[in-house]
């Protein structure tokens, strides 16, 4: 019985929806594609539904973790959750609190997580300066010399022989930065393909144990 | 083969039912469990890799389950598989099929009585003349065959079951039937099926008729030297009286006076038989030796003649007589020994039965006796092959099983044991039922270091420790030369950098400067608060432009913060407020990554504008929006690339004429390129070059700005190229740091 749970449902359920969705695709018949529709709009819901769980099992995990000792980041982590769920709700259910909702967004929100993203750049910067500190291999050198042409490539300097780094930096983004980065999208559309492949036949079976 | 198992009968491959008495027949084969190879049924090893296929189960001395009938117990066949059709599978289904016939009797027991219908009649015209009865009333001559009416009367005691018939009997039997009428076999084999080295091995019983010799070609030689004395032996001495068993004094005795009455003719009768019967009649103790076939009737129905002959022995003394010559075949060494196949005699219960190999000490008698007669006779050698085929009686060994199933049911001795070696462990380890004190300790150190609280390594702690105070140094003067170079364009005006250079705007610019007035345009806002600082500027250029053109927007985000974003963006961009509900949408989220960009692509009126919380399908600027076919273009702006991927891949296959642009990070401006180049997106702006790019084209006022966002750029760029370039000279003059 737990097998037929676990393992044999799920695997029937998206091999067949999966087909369906694909013939939907494959043979545009009015009711193929009415029950290829109807089918991601389901998914869609699932999906929404699947945040609202991530959301609550965050809770319960750092709920677990702020009982024990250091578990005060999970206790902030709590907290901002609950004010932020509770803000925004009010927000979309009042319309008098909205405001505090566009607040709370732009003066809280926006600005931490702006400044997550700004320690990057320092972090970057860090790891810059101490880029041979480990290394010294002919690779590293490479991507060194990479990574002052496009970031001094990228600008506009009025200084002479700034058009000619502005042109090899163009070269070297056309070039073969391009030539990797098509690489790497066919491997993807490969990969994806592939994925899409395994789990309409059941080989890959990533929602079932 | 598939042998039938009701009665034997080999049939072919691939039979369901039996030629012979139309049984069903077993069509599953045997997989071997090593090889996994199918195996014919019947087959006791596998044809591929020779693992023995049905395992033996080794019989424990109390158990007391009757075992089959093994009629051919003792005979050492070889242990390879017969050849399929070969001779040996046929007289081997006959013989177990005669054998089954003989009935589950078990050894030394008497046989069951037959009803009184199911004697055959010349069963009764036999048991008739040997009761009280029998000497008034004798057969008639023409049922009773001649061989077997000359024996009539000795062959009282013991009445045959069931007479061969002249056409199976084969040449060497015949021989040995006349003179063997006292005991005549059950069911002999016939001619055409019993193998030649199993008439070599019955030919030496044949010596009781010395007129025709098997031919010596087909004798081995031990056992032709054999014949010499077994044949015409007929020793006058008796043996001593303490070789005969008591069994056989029993029987044998008082067979002289049961039938005086009417003896079978002396020209009949060969020379050794005329000396057996005269003593039979005349002798007290005659001995008959244990032969197969013999059977004695039920007690109930137990001739008086057979009642005296068991009384007789407590008043008849004297010496015992002569053995019959087919007792009298010594056994060489190394031949099978005195075949424990020797078919039980059914006598009496009390009767002792000598045990298997064990040859009787008057049969010992009486051989040595015989080739002391025949001197100069010395036993021939026994190839190597039949020696390995020898039964050896090991004492303290325990005793082989008999094969259960197969062709060779009932035998015993033949296959080696193999479980051990053969058939796949398939015992499951088992885990100690209790744990040692040295499991447990280990457990209960394991279960302290889990529960204690995350704590640095001492290691890391160390290193950190004696990590330079240089390096903090280092790390304070990276994070006040990047400050100072994103602070330096607010309180200075540099003249560094010139016009943003961005190739890609111009084709953008052009494709919305095409846009007819009050158009809808899809937006796929996919950027949250992180990315702002750059997408923002990336984006409101390009807003700004579709507001320009009278465009109404529709926005949509796959990013819970999506909406939020762009919310702000909008109301920043728009000048007057009043005119959002007519110019902009904003749908909110929809989850689902790829899939909700598909619905959404289908179903735009079937969402909830954000702002104002009413339908979309009510919204101003929906008013003939119902599916991306009814928008102009679709603006992807996205902080990564896999979202503009998605949203390219999903857009392409719903509406490949439907035009898209994009506004990226320059982060993502590398792998959005390819999309520009095959023309699957229309125009890209880039970065914060390229918003500030499009801001200049567009002119819209915000260049003061753009200024700034470039200088601080500009600065902390060449800042970090400049750590970059310090930091590798430093390490690569100082050395390598580990």
């Amino acid at each position: 019985m737990d097998r037929l749970v676990t393992r044999i449902l799920p695997t029937a359920f998206a091999m067949g929806t999966g087909l369906l969705v694909l013939l939907g695709y494959l043979l545009p018949l009015p009711l193929l594609v009415s029950v290829r529709d109807e089918l991601v709009r389901w998914a869609v819901i699932v999906a929404a539904f699947a945040f609202i769980l991530g959301f609550f099992n965050l809770l319960r995990v750092h709920s677990r973790r702020a009982r024990k000792s250091g578990g005060l980041y999970s206790a902030v982590l709590i907290l901002a959750a609950l004010v932020s769920l509770t803000v925004t709700t009010g927000a979309l259910l009042v319309p008098l609190l909205r405001f505090l909702g566009d607040w709370w967004f732009r003066h809280v929100l926006s600005p931490l997580q702006a400044t997550v993203a700004g320690l990057v750049a320092f972090v970057l910067a860090v790891a810059a300066f101490r880029l041979l500190r480990h290394r010294r291999e002919a690779g590293v050198l490479v991507f060194l010399g990479a990574a002052l042409i496009v970031l001094l490539g990228t600008l506009p300097l009025m200084v002479p022989g700034g058009d000619w780094l502005m042109n090899l930096r163009m070269w070297w983004m056309n070039v073969p930065a391009m030539a990797g980065m098509r690489g790497l999208l066919i491997g993807v559309g490969l990969g994806v393909l592939l994925v899409g492949l395994r789990v309409l036949t059941g080989t890959d079976r990533p929602y079932s144990e | 083969m598939i042998y039938c198992p009701k009665c034997g009968t080999a049939n072919r491959q691939g039979s369901k039912f039996c030629n012979e008495c139309g049984g069903p027949l077993p069509t599953t084969g045997l997989r071997c469990p090593m090889c996994g190879a199918m195996n014919p049924t019947g087959n006791l090893f596998c044809d591929r890799c020779h693992t023995r296929l049905i395992p033996t189960e080794r019989v424990l001395p109390e158990e007391t389950k009757p075992e089959p009938p093994s009629p051919l117990k003792g005979i050492s066949l070889p242990s390879v598989p017969l050849a399929e059709g070969g001779v040996g599978e046929e007289w081997l289904a006959e013989l177990r099929a005669e054998a089954e016939e003989m009935g589950p009797a078990p050894e030394g027991a008497g046989v069951a009585p037959l009803p009184e219908g199911e004697i055959p009649p010349w069963l009764a015209e036999l048991t008739a003349p040997a009761g009280p009865v029998a000497p008034k009333a004798p057969p008639p001559e023409a049922t009773v065959p001649e061989w077997l009416a000359e024996l009539t009367a000795p062959a009282g005691p013991v009445a045959p079951e069931a007479p061969p018939s002249e056409a199976t009997v084969p040449e060497w039997l015949a021989e040995l039937t006349a003179p063997a009428g006292p005991v005549a076999p059950e069911a002999p084999p016939s001619e055409a099926t019993v193998p030649e080295w199993l008439a070599e091995l019955e030919v030496p019983a044949g010596p009781v008729a010395p007129e025709a010799p098997p031919p010596e070609a087909a004798v081995p030689e031990w056992l032709t030297e054999l014949e010499v004395p077994a044949g015409p032996v007929a020793p006058e001495a008796p043996p001593p009286e303490a070789a005969v068993p008591e069994w056989l004094a029993e029987l044998e005795v008082p067979a002289g006076p049961v039938a005086p009455e009417a003896p079978p003719p002396e020209a009949a009768v060969p020379e050794w038989l005329a000396e057996l019967e005269v003593p039979s009649r005349s002798s007290p103790e005659a001995s008959v030796p244990p032969l197969a076939g013999i059977t004695v009737p039920p007690s109930g129905e137990i001739p008086d003649w057979l009642r005296e002959v068991q009384a007789a022995p407590q008043v008849q003394e004297g010496p015992p007589a002569k053995l019959p010559p087919i007792a009298l075949v010594d056994v060489p060494t190394g031949m099978p020994a005195v075949p424990e196949s020797v078919p039980p005699v059914l006598l009496d219960e009390e009767t002792p039965i000598p045990a298997p190999g064990e040859i009787p000490d008057w049969l010992r008698a009486a051989s040595e006796e015989a080739l002391s007669e025949f001197g100069g006779l010395v036993p021939a050698e026994i190839p190597e092959w039949l020696r390995a085929l020898q039964p050896r009686a090991e004492v303290g060994v325990e005793e082989e099983p008999a094969e259960t199933e197969g062709f060779l049911t009932g035998l015993r001795g033949l296959l080696p044991i193999g479980r051990g070696l053969d058939m796949p462990a398939t015992a499951q380890p088992s885990l100690p039922r209790a744990p040692s004190p040295a499991a447990v300790a280990r457990a209960e150190l394991l279960q302290g270091l889990l529960s204690r609280p995350l704590i640095a390594s001492p290691m890391a702690a160390a290193r950190e420790v004696q990590r330079p105070t240089g390096w903090a140094l280092a790390r304070f003067l990276v994070g006040v030369i990047l400050l100072g170079a994103i602070l330096l364009p607010m309180l200075i005006r540099l003249p560094l950098f010139g016009p943003p250079v961005a190739p890609t705007v111009e084709a953008l610019f052009a494709v919305v400067n095409q846009l007819s007035s009050s158009i809808p345009v899809l937006v796929a806002w996919e950027y949250g608060p992180a990315e702002a600082e750059e997408m923002d500027r990336v984006a409101g250029p390009l807003i700004d432009h579709l507001l320009r053109q009278e465009a109404r927007l529709v926005v949509v985000s796959t990013r819970p913060e999506g909406p939020a974003v762009a919310e702000v963006l909008l109301a920043s961009r728009l000048a007057d407020p009043s005119e959002r509900p007519r110019r902009i949408a904003n749908l909110g989220y929809m989850p689902g990554q790829a899939a909700g960009v598909r619905a959404v692509l289908g179903n735009l009126d079937d969402r909830t504008e954000v702002s104002t919380g009413l339908p979309a399908s009510q919204a101003e600027a929906m008013v003939g929006v119902r599916s991306v076919a009814d928008v102009g273009m679709v603006v992807v702006l996205a902080a990564q690339p896999d979202d503009l991927r998605v949203w390219v891949e999903q857009v392409s296959a719903a509406r490949p004429d439907v035009p898209i642009v994009a506004g990226v990070s320059a982060r993502a401006e590398l792998m959005s390129t390819p999309y520009l180049t095959t023309g699957q997106i229309r125009g890209m702006v880039a970065g914060l070059t390229g918003g500030a790019a499009y801001e200049e084209k567009l002119d819209t006022g915000w260049g003061r700005e753009y200024e700034y966002y470039l200088n601080s750029l500009g600065l902390a760029q060449i800042a970090v190229a400049a750590l970059a370039v310090i930091g590798a000279l430093i390490f690569l003059v100082g050395g390598r740091k580990r």
